[in-house]
């Protein structure tokens, strides 16, 4: 769900980057973790991963990026690590450590797949996916019920992977104004939008966690 | 132990006993109860047991059809890797909850657990767990067991796991450990203890299986019931077997101890309140014994002792309405009694204190052997002791030279049974020198049975004795010669009769008689006849041996009696008497007298037996003698004098039969007036017989005949029967007069006579205190004991009775004291001389005093003289009769009118 933030600080800040000359703005801010409402709102676990994610809204240009290849582990039947950031074109190489078979599939909207993981050692114990749409990727194992991991694929370079929540600055960005996608795994992804300037004021993104991490 | 502590422990006893068999009927009750009660839960325990089993069995098949159904075991079985299913396997076993999870695949067995134990292939491998699989229905379905593998039991299940296509691609089966888990799990929900264990392993128990007896318990599995104890606790159990083959069993088991515990905390609880009331129990028994019972008792105690003190005064509080205090009122009631008994008692001692004192009799009291124990003052009086020297001492050592051997007899009576004594008369030496006679009386005396001594009474008789004495000699005796007279000859000779009877020695009798003795009186005077007559009898004392009997009959007539002589000495013996008589020639006024005596001489028994018909026969031969010519001896034939004596008696009863068939008895009436004077009062009715020649006969003439031959009672009864009726006709008249009527000795023994006497005083309707009955001392005597009774009734009638001619019978006064008379009438013996005869005034003196000591009238007859009126009347006697106070006659003179009443 993508909700319009227009604070009256905000609006400040936009007049006062509109009066500066156009230079190296960015966004910068704090995800601050939540848990949930209603079975308590207790701390979230200092390894859950959080992306935080710029898009332009007013058609500021973005820089071009080169494909990448992310690993992943399955080891005693966990992915490891559970939550990957991918821009689009990246593939990720997701390598079976255990000695039993995995057999991979996955739920989403955009393109599902299959995939099975031979034992360690043997020929098919890894497997290699591209992502070439946006969209967000849930990964099971068939035979092991506890098996997942989250695959988001983001249409901009402007990304950040935060451990635990945190700090974030997205730098060189164009002034203007763009929209901040905030996800993790087991939490609703927070979209706010916001003005990047130079030496914005940082943002307090609080992010909802279902389930803890 | 007192009644209160008796009383209480009763009361504890009984409730002990009553809370003893409750206690026992509980225990019966509750252990009938407790054990059911762990028949009953270990059925319970079982039947819970056996539905866990489904229950767990069915879960365990749903956890392995979940399982088989499972996405995941289908995905890893389609691998057909063991290692990724063994995998799988261990994802799913934690949310299984089952301890075990085994999958066998089409190429070959898999099995995983968490537990390496059960993931090694040889449980995998083990023969339970293929069977099971093997046993698997191929269409239906699924299998259950319950198995044992090495050290470990197992529940599993069987459940096949299916292909995409419906085939059979597998088996899961899953399973869990009956372990300590299981048995704790299994514990909470049947309540009881559990145990499992294969031979003599545990694998779970919620009992310290060190100490579980496992053999014994195996070996209890076959009837299934055991019992066993654990830690001192004992158990009831079942054990089931677990497993097909039995190597592992089930034990299911409660506490027998805990089933008792509840019941153990109520006897304790129990036991608390038993005591409790125990207590309250003995409070309460004895608090009631002493209010009901010990205090009132102690009351009476305390009662008693103020008695037994003398204080019977007290009085015991009365005021319960129960037995006590009806025992209380009793004892108050007794208490009143026992003042008034005691008062009694103390006014009964103090009037025999004074009788005691006052009675010149002495009262006396011995022990069992004749030792004084009490002796009343008045001992002192007449024996010149005091009473404390007799008491503590017999008779025998107080009286040492007197004979008083027969009262120690009786005194100490020894074996023999003592008896009441009367009149025991014992002569003692009083202290100061004198004899005097005691007469004693006395009774035993007895404690219960036992023979503690006599008490009784004595008097000095020495008086009344010594004028019995004198008395008896006078009247035995003759007065001037100091022969015997003729009563005691009549009675020594009818001794000697007897006596010749029974020896078959014979005797004579002799009767003598002074000739022409009135002349002498006449010619010399009185005192010169006394003389001759003094003379005489020296004569015939002198010629008498000892035996002989030697008597004065009257004036002039003396008779004799010889044992041992017959005829030819008698006649020689009478002469030598007529000889010396013949000798004497006494000299009065200055002239020598002759005197001779003639004498009659009978034989006995010869002659006869009876003192009367040889003293006839004597005086018959006396009389021939005489008629002989005096100074003679003439022995009686019994010849010459058959005609008189038939002529006298035979004639005589003749006239009386007639006299009695035509009422020729007729009555005349001699008056008997007090002496001082006055008027007659009384009349002896006397009776004549007519002859039908007209003469009138006395009744000397016809009574002796009368008696002889049976005639007198018929006599007697003609005389009441006149004198009632004439008395009757006075009586009417309005005549103030009493008869006295001769009965004979006959009619006095006579009941006959008694009943007709009664029925003639009805008949007449006289006052039978104007009736007199005389019945002379010789007939009274002759039968005391019909005397005694025949006065007895006559007075019981309301008669009086007269003694007739007192005082020539024998032993007049011992007699006297027996027969109780109203009047004693003296014999004229007495009288007739009396104003010239000592003798006869001291004689009759003495009878008229003992007679008024015994509250006696005296009557004197034969009074035909103003002299001997004058000196009767001095002597005290109260009535007199004869010629000069009136002669007998057929009217009735000087009578009064009896005075208004």
């Amino acid at each position: 769900m993508t909700r319009t933030i227009r604070t009256e600080r905000a609006a400040l800040a936009a007049l006062l980057l509109l009066a500066l000359p156009a230079a190296g703005a960015e966004l910068r801010g704090e995800v601050v973790l939540e848990g949930g409402q209603r079975f308590g709102r207790g701390p979230v676990g200092p390894g859950t991963l959080v992306s935080v994610a710029a898009y332009p809204l007013e058609g500021q240009p973005l820089p071009r990026w080169a494909p990448r290849r992310l690993d992943v582990e399955v080891r005693e039947r966990r992915f490891r690590p559970l939550y990957r950031v991918l821009r689009r074109g990246d593939s990720l190489l997701v390598r079976n450590r255990d000695r039993v078979f995995h057999e991979l599939f996955s739920l989403s909207t955009v393109r599902p797949f299959r995939a099975r993981l031979a034992p360690r050692g043997r020929a098919g114990a890894q497997a290699r996916l591209r992502f070439d749409e946006t969209g967000t990727w849930h990964i099971f194992c068939r035979i092991h019920g506890s098996m997942y991991m989250r695959v988001d694929v983001v249409d901009t370079p402007y990304v950040e992977v935060l451990p635990g929540g945190g700090r974030f600055r997205l730098t060189g960005l164009a002034p203007g104004r763009w929209r901040l996608r905030v996800a993790a795994v087991g939490a609703d992804t927070l979209e706010v939008e916001a003005d990047a300037v130079t030496s914005p004021p940082p943002l307090r993104l609080v992010l909802r966690v279902r389930g803890g991490a | 132990m007192n009644i209160e502590q008796r009383n209480t422990l009763f009361v504890v006893g009984l409730v002990l006993l009553v809370l003893g068999s409750a206690a026992a009927i509980g225990y019966f009750l509750i252990a009938e109860h407790v054990e059911r009660q762990i028949v009953r839960s270990l059925d319970l325990a079982v039947e819970v047991q056996a539905e866990t089993e489904r229950r767990d069995r069915a879960r365990l098949a749903a956890a392995g059809r979940s399982l088989a159904a499972e996405p995941a075991l289908l995905a890893a079985a389609l691998t057909d890797d063991v290692p990724t299913v063994a995998s799988m396997l261990d994802d799913l076993l934690g949310r299984a909850a089952v301890d075990l999870i085994a999958v066998y695949i089409e190429s070959g067995q898999a099995g995983v657990g968490r537990r390496p134990h059960y993931a090694s292939p040889q449980v995998l491998t083990s023969e339970p767990l293929l069977r099971l699989v093997r046993g698997l229905d191929p269409v239906a379905g699924e299998a259950a067991a319950n198995v044992r593998v090495f050290n470990e039991v197992l529940r599993l299940v069987a459940v096949p796991v299916r292909g995409p296509a419906g085939g059979r691609i597998g088996v899961v089966v899953v399973g869990e450990a009956l372990d300590e888990r299981a048995a704790r799990t299994l514990a909470a929900i049947t309540r009881a203890q559990v145990a499992i264990f294969a031979g003599n392993v545990v694998l779970g128990s919620t009992l310290p299986p060190a100490e579980l007896p496992l053999e014994a318990l195996a070996a209890g599995a076959s009837p299934g019931h055991v019992r066993f104890a654990v830690g001192g606790e004992r158990y009831r159990g079942r054990v089931l077997p677990l497993v097909e083959d039995a190597s592992a069993h089930l034990l299911l088991a409660l506490s027998e101890d805990a089933q008792w515990a509840p019941y153990r905390e109520l006897a304790l609880r129990g036991a608390a309140a038993a005591f409790v009331i125990l207590l309250l129990a003995a409070g309460i028994g004895l608090w009631v014994s002493r209010a009901s019972l010990t205090r009132p008792l102690r009351e009476l105690a305390a009662a008693v002792r103020a008695i037994g003190a003398g204080d019977l005064d007290v009085q015991v509080e009365a005021r319960r309405a129960d037995e006590l205090g009806e025992l209380a009122r009793a004892f108050n009631r007794m208490l009143a009694s026992l003042a008034s008994s005691r008062a009694e008692l103390e006014e009964s001692r103090q009037r025999f204190h004074d009788f005691a004192a006052a009675s010149s009799d002495w009262l006396w009291e011995t022990d069992r052997n004749g030792v004084f124990t009490y002796v009343s003052p008045s001992v002192s009086e007449s024996l010149g002791y005091a009473a404390a020297d007799l008491v503590g001492r017999t008779l025998e050592q107080v009286f040492r030279g007197d004979d008083v051997g027969e009262v120690m007899a009786v005194l100490r009576p020894g074996r023999t049974a003592p008896q009441p004594f009367k009149d025991l008369e014992v002569w003692l030496t009083s202290a100061d020198g004198h004899r005097r006679c005691l007469r004693m009386n006395g009774v035993p005396v007895r404690r219960g049975e036992t023979f503690v001594g006599y008490r009784g009474t004595a008097r000095d008789i020495t008086k009344a004795k010594q004028d019995e004495s004198r008395l008896m000699s006078l009247a035995n005796q003759d007065p001037l010669t100091g022969l015997a007279n003729r009563k005691r000859f009549q009675a020594d000779l009818a001794h000697e009769l007897r006596r010749a009877e029974r020896t078959g020695r014979s005797g004579a009798l002799m009767l003598l008689d002074i000739d022409h003795f009135k002349l002498i009186n006449d010619t010399a005077g009185h005192a010169a006849g006394d003389e001759v007559i003094v003379q005489v009898a020296g004569v015939l004392r002198r010629l008498s041996r000892g035996e002989d009997i030697v008597a004065r009959l009257s004036g002039d007539e003396f008779a004799l009696a010889f044992a041992g002589m017959g005829a030819e000495q008698a006649m020689d013996k009478a002469h030598e008497i007529l000889e010396r008589i013949a000798a004497l020639k006494p000299m009065f006024g200055g002239r020598m007298m002759s005197i001779s005596a003639s004498v009659g001489v009978v034989l006995f028994p010869e002659h006869g037996s009876e003192p009367v018909e040889l003293l006839a026969k004597a005086d018959t031969a006396l009389y021939a003698a005489k008629d002989a010519g005096r100074n003679r001896a003439h022995l009686y034939s019994e010849a010459d004098h058959a005609r008189e004596l038939m002529d006298s008696q035979l004639t005589w009863k003749e006239r009386v039969q007639r006299a009695l068939e035509e009422d020729l008895f007729e009555l005349v009436y001699q008056p008997i007036a007090p002496a001082a004077g006055g008027p007659p009062s009384r009349f002896e009715v006397l009776v004549r017989m007519r002859t039908p020649d007209g003469k009138r006969y006395g009744p000397g003439a016809f009574i002796p005949t009368a008696e002889q031959f049976g005639l007198i009672r018929q006599v007697d009864r003609v005389i009441v029967a006149k004198a009632l009726a004439r008395l009757a006709e006075l009586q009417r008249a309005g005549l103030d007069v009493a008869f006295s009527i001769n009965l004979s000795g006959l009619s006095v023994g006579d009941a006959a006579m008694l009943d007709f006497i009664r029925s003639e005083i009805a008949a007449a309707g006289v006052d039978q205190r104007r009736i007199v009955f005389e019945i002379t001392e010789t007939a009274a005597c002759e039968n005391l004991a019909a005397a005694l009774d025949f006065i007895r009734a006559v007075r019981q009638l309301g008669c009086r009775v007269s003694l007739d001619d007192f005082g020539v019978g024998f032993s007049s006064f011992s007699y006297l004291r027996n027969l109780r008379v109203d009047n004693i009438k003296i014999d004229g013996s007495f009288i007739r001389e009396i104003h010239r005869s000592r003798e006869d005034q001291l004689f009759v003196k003495a009878i008229v005093d003992v007679a008024a000591g015994m509250q006696i009238q005296t009557t004197a007859e034969y009074v035909e003289s103003a002299e001997v009126l004058a000196v009767v009347r001095s002597l005290g006697v109260d009535y007199v009769q004869g010629y000069y106070v009136g002669k007998p006659k057929p009217s009735l003179q000087g009578l009064q009118p009896r005075p208004a009443p």
